[in-house]
This record gives C-alpha cells, structure tokens and sequence, in this order.
C-alpha cells in the first residue's frame, strides 16, 4: 500500500535480549544494542518476505512491507477471528493500484516471536489483493518503532531497540554501508543510491519483487529509449507496458561512509502511463536487489546500513 | 563474479562466510525462477541444496522453488519429487501444497492434485485455490463441481473478469448458464475492455462471429494473438456446449494450434482436444 492513514500500534516488550556490542562501540555499556525479537523469515512462492505472527490464537502469515503503512489483515482473515469490522471508507485510504480500503479491525493477543501485544488495529484489506497464502502486511507503523535487520542468508528477520549509540548497530561484519534515508510521513525509507555512476534517489521496498525505475528519469539520466541496446519492451496481462534494462552496478555507500554494490540489477523502467507516479516516487529497490544484502534499518537514527547477505 | 553477483566495492571487503557461494546460488536461482530462467534456475538451486550449508530455514523454499522452475519447463516428474522433499521438511506448508497439486495434475495423477487442493481449501489458504480446483474440475470432465468451485472463487475475487469469463463457460459446459445471470454477472466490467466481447457472448449479446472478429482489436498490437487465442477457445467452449461439437472443436483446434504456448489457454485446448477424440 503506498497511502494510508498513520495509526502507530504500540507493542508490549515481553521479552528482550542482549547481542554483544559492535566493534566500534566506544562506550560498551551505553551501546550495548538491545535484541528484542528474531523470527523466521520466509519467501512466499510469488517471492514475497513473509514472517508468522500470532493473532487471536491464529497462525498468520505475514508480509513484511516496508513500503506499506499501516499493518493490515485479510478480510477472510479478519472473518475468521470473528473480529468487527469498522467502517473508514471517510478516511479514503487506497491501495498501490487503485483499490480502496473501507475497513478497519482491532485485533487481540498479538504474538509476533517473543513479543505480546494486547491489542493492535489493522486495516482490513478485500480478499484476493494479496498473494495466496498471505494472511496480512507487517508495514511501517509496527516496523518503525523498532530497528528492523533482515538477514536473508540465515532467513531471520529481528528487531532491536532503538535506543543505541549512533552508527553502533552492525554486530555480524567489520565493514559495512552506512547511508542517510528520509522517511516520509508513513514511513517510507527514501534512499540515495548511485547507479551506473549517477546518484537517484529511491525507496527501500520489501514489498515490491522488482526494482523499478522511472521511465522519464531512465531516459534523462542514462539516455535510454525504447531502441536503445538491452532494452526489452514488456506488457503485463492488462496491457500496462515496462521495458527491462540491466544495469552495470548499483551502490550503496560511498568511499567515505562505505560502499556496497550489486553488479548487473535487472531493473523495471516505468512509464508515467503504467505507474501514475512522475519522477523518484516511481522508484523503487525490490527484493530481486534487496535479498543480495544484508540491511539494518535504525529508523529513528535515520540509518540503513547494508552488507552482503553472507558478510561475516 | 561467476557464483554470486554481489561485488563489494572500494575499500570494503567482507569475508566470504561459510554458506555464502551456497546462499549466492540460492538467490541467484530466486532471480532467476522469476524470470522465466528455468535452467539457470535449476542449476542454481541445485548447487545450493548441494552444498549443504544453506540455511535450513531456506532448504523447503530451495526445493519449493527448483520445483517450480521444473514446472517451467515442463518437467512434471522431478517437481514432483522436490516438493515431496519440500513438504518432508516443511509439512503442510500452502505454497508448496499447491506446486505439489500442479504437479500431480500434470502426470495425471488428479486424485493427489485434488486432495491437495482440497486441503488447502479446507486450511483456507486462499480463495485462488478454488480457481486452481475448478480449472482442475473442468479438466476431468466435472463441470458442475468446477462450476461450485469458480462460484467461490468469484464471491472473493469479483473483479478479476478473466475469472468471471470461466464461470460462465464451465456453467455453460454444465448445462447451467443462463445468459441473464451471465449479463449481470459482465456488468462491473469495463465494456472497452478485454474480454468484454467473451463475456457478452456468454451474456447472449453477441454472436460467436462477433466475438471472434473483435479479438482483431486492441489498443496495443502485441495483444491481439492473446486476443485471438482466447476467443478460439472461449468461443470453441461456448460452441461445444450449445452443441455444435464440429465448430467447438474447430475453434478449441485453432486455439490448441495458434495460442502461445505459456498460456492457459494453449494447455486447456490441448485437453479439450484430447477429450473430443
């Protein structure tokens, strides 16, 4: 989902952990960096992130959509608990493609691994919008709250406390990206990258399979057109058009605050047509980039800090 | 770099951890399965469940997903096989239930795909499965229970209109279509748009030859083969249920011949084909 409104569900710490603190901690007992919670993380046959969550008794899958808003539940979900549903349609949330989201359910007895929460409020989203097999979205009003690290390598995704010394949060390699984001509003992660040496703005998405670019700013930054080489023209089943390109490299960090890249991204170029979006709000780094790294969002640092998946 | 595609610039340099060529092939085989890559899929999720290394917790979705590029090719039998192993390490999980049906359809072996299906439908892992068993209904000849099951499957999911399109045809060929429900039924679905004329014709607004002629059109030309192999095979549907068995299988023919061969479409009227003889 890309608009919403913004309702910051609180969870209860139950259940916190100590990691040891990162090589560059300076004071030992001040940053010791606080493990809250690790769960497996899963990818759904369609290539989603997902993780299980617990809500009313009921083993969820949930996607972790770190371009979304607010969390949300499926409406057959939503039946099967048994839980009412309150009418928002005044609020005029909308999801990515148009559809609207008219309903809103407060869920009980939250689990998600060791933390419990009494009660959290979803959004309710109609049934078929997700991926079979997805129960819900796990979205930046829960995840923001915390510090988010997702290891895709082992296949866990934890969260920390936020409350560390600056830039002390990489405990699993010595050499890692540290890279300034903007969040919008809802929580939206804005990075800036560099990609085939030209600095672009973009969002970090778990949500989204494909990394995308717009097709205007394709065309003004790298001289791209429809015939250019290895450019291929793509139509979805709806008649929408893409065009795929594969692009040298792109990097995370720079030589001062370190780099990473991942060499040679397939990246969607999306037309103003097919997206409704001009410029870098149509850009987009999706799980086919993401899942080669290893990420740490420190959201209140205002900090991602990325390695290879498999960095030691 | 030859095994993964990660290449850490500048100063940086990490250590290659243990698992990590295991957890590159595994990623690498995730890009590509997505991308239709079949064989560097298989080869790459072959060399990470080989490697022995790879993180349990991605071993089911390793197999999970070399299945599917199997799948991709057309190679029923070892998919079959890796989302047993699959299901071995991680039992009951959804995803890999539903492969595992579509491959047990795929060889024939429909009583194992419907007892997936049917469980997975009992889990209430999502309503897309009652599409996958009416589809699977259609085939075996039980148009009544594939036309129970796309009912279910268009309460949940109104607006998919292609969903809507098959409805009607498997209550067509079940001797239940009543081109009023059917016309009520169109009615939320854009008339400009595709399958509109598919619909209409089982609506009982337009005839087969105007059907068949407004595949001709589309606002994007690399569209109109899809058009046209989806009209021969609704249209071939909607003919052999009226009956007209020799201008059905004319069409169903057509599609079986002409229809790209990624398509639902393309299998179906191979089977249809199979039925007639």
């Amino acid at each position: 989902m890309r608009r919403g409104v913004l309702a910051l569900s609180l969870l209860l710490l139950t259940a916190v952990g100590v990691l040891a603190p990162p090589a560059h901690a300076g004071d030992a007992a001040k940053c010791t960096l606080r493990h809250i919670t690790t769960v497996d993380m899963g990818i759904s046959a369609g290539g989603r992130l997902t993780v299980p969550m617990t809500v009313g008794g009921q083993n969820l899958t949930m996607e972790v959509d770190s371009g979304g808003a607010d969390s949300a539940l499926n409406d057959a979900v939503v039946k099967t608990l048994g839980l009412r549903k309150d009418d928002i349609s005044r609020a005029h949330v909308t999801m990515f493609g148009g559809t609207a989201i008219t309903g809103m359910a407060t869920g009980h007895d939250i689990m998600f691994g060791g933390l419990k929460a009494a009660k959290i409020d979803f959004l309710v989203i109609p049934d078929g919008r997700l991926q079979p097999g997805i129960d819900g979205l796990l979205a930046p009003d829960i995840l923001r709250a915390y510090d988010d690290e997702f290891d895709f390598a082992a296949a866990k995704f934890s969260l920390f406390s936020p409350d560390h010394c600056p830039g002390a949060v990489v405990y699993w390699a010595k050499d890692f990206a540290q890279i300034d984001i903007s969040l919008d509003r809802t929580g939206h992660i804005g990075i800036p990258v560099t990609l085939d040496g030209k600095e672009v703005k973009f969002d970090v998405d778990t949500g989204a399979e494909y990394t995308t670019l717009d097709w205007g700013m394709a065309q003004d930054l790298f001289g791209i057109d429809e015939h250019a080489p290895g450019v291929t023209r793509l139509t979805s089943d709806s008649g929408q058009v893409y065009y795929k390109y594969t692009f040298k490299g792109l990097t995370f960090g720079n030589a001062v605050s370190g780099a990473v890249t991942v060499s040679n991204p397939d990246i969607l170029l999306v037309p103003y047509e097919t997206s409704r979006m001009r410029g870098a709000i149509a850009n987009v780094i999706g799980l086919g980039v993401l899942r080669k790294l290893h990420l740490y969002i420190a959201y209140q640092e205002h900090h991602l800090f990325v390695t290879s998946a498999t960095a030691h | 770099m030859h095994r993964g595609v990660l290449a850490l610039s500048f100063l940086l340099l990490a250590a290659a951890a243990a698992g990590a060529a295991a957890y590159d092939d595994f990623a690498r085989g995730l890009n590509a399965v997505q991308r239709g890559e079949s064989d560097t899929a298989i080869a790459a999720f072959s060399a990470a469940i080989a490697a022995g290394d790879l993180s349990p917790g991605l071993m089911p979705q390793a197999y999970r997903d070399r299945g599917i590029a199997y799948l991709q090719k057309g190679d029923c039998d070892p998919a079959l096989a890796d989302f047993a192993a699959g299901l071995k390490l991680k039992p009951a999980d959804g995803d890999i239930t539903r492969q595992h049906a579509r491959a047990a359809a795929c060889i024939g072996k429909t009583d194992i795909a419907l007892a997936d299906l049917t469980a997975l439908i009992d889990a209430k892992f999502s309503s897309d499965i009652y599409q996958d068993r009416g589809m699977l209904r259609w085939r075996t000849g039980d148009f009544p229970g594939a036309a129970s099951d796309f009912a279910a499957y268009i309460a949940a999911r109104p607006w998919d209109a292609h969903g809507t399109l098959w409805l009607e045809m498997v209550r067509a060929r079940a001797g239940q279509l009543q081109p009023d429900v059917a016309a009520h039924d169109a009615r939320q679905y854009d008339d400009e748009k595709w399958p509109a004329p598919l619909l209409a014709l089982y609506a009982g607004k337009s005839t087969p030859e105007q059907a068949l002629a407004a595949a001709a059109v589309a606002r994007d030309a690399a569209r109109v083969p899809v058009q046209q192999c989806e009209a021969d095979f609704y249209t071939g549907e909607w003919l052999l249920a009226k009956p007209d068995p020799e201008g059905g299988k004319a069409l169903i023919a057509k599609a079986h011949r002409e229809c790209p061969q990624d398509t639902i479409e393309y299998e179906d009227a191979g089977i249809e084909l199979a039925r007639l003889r």
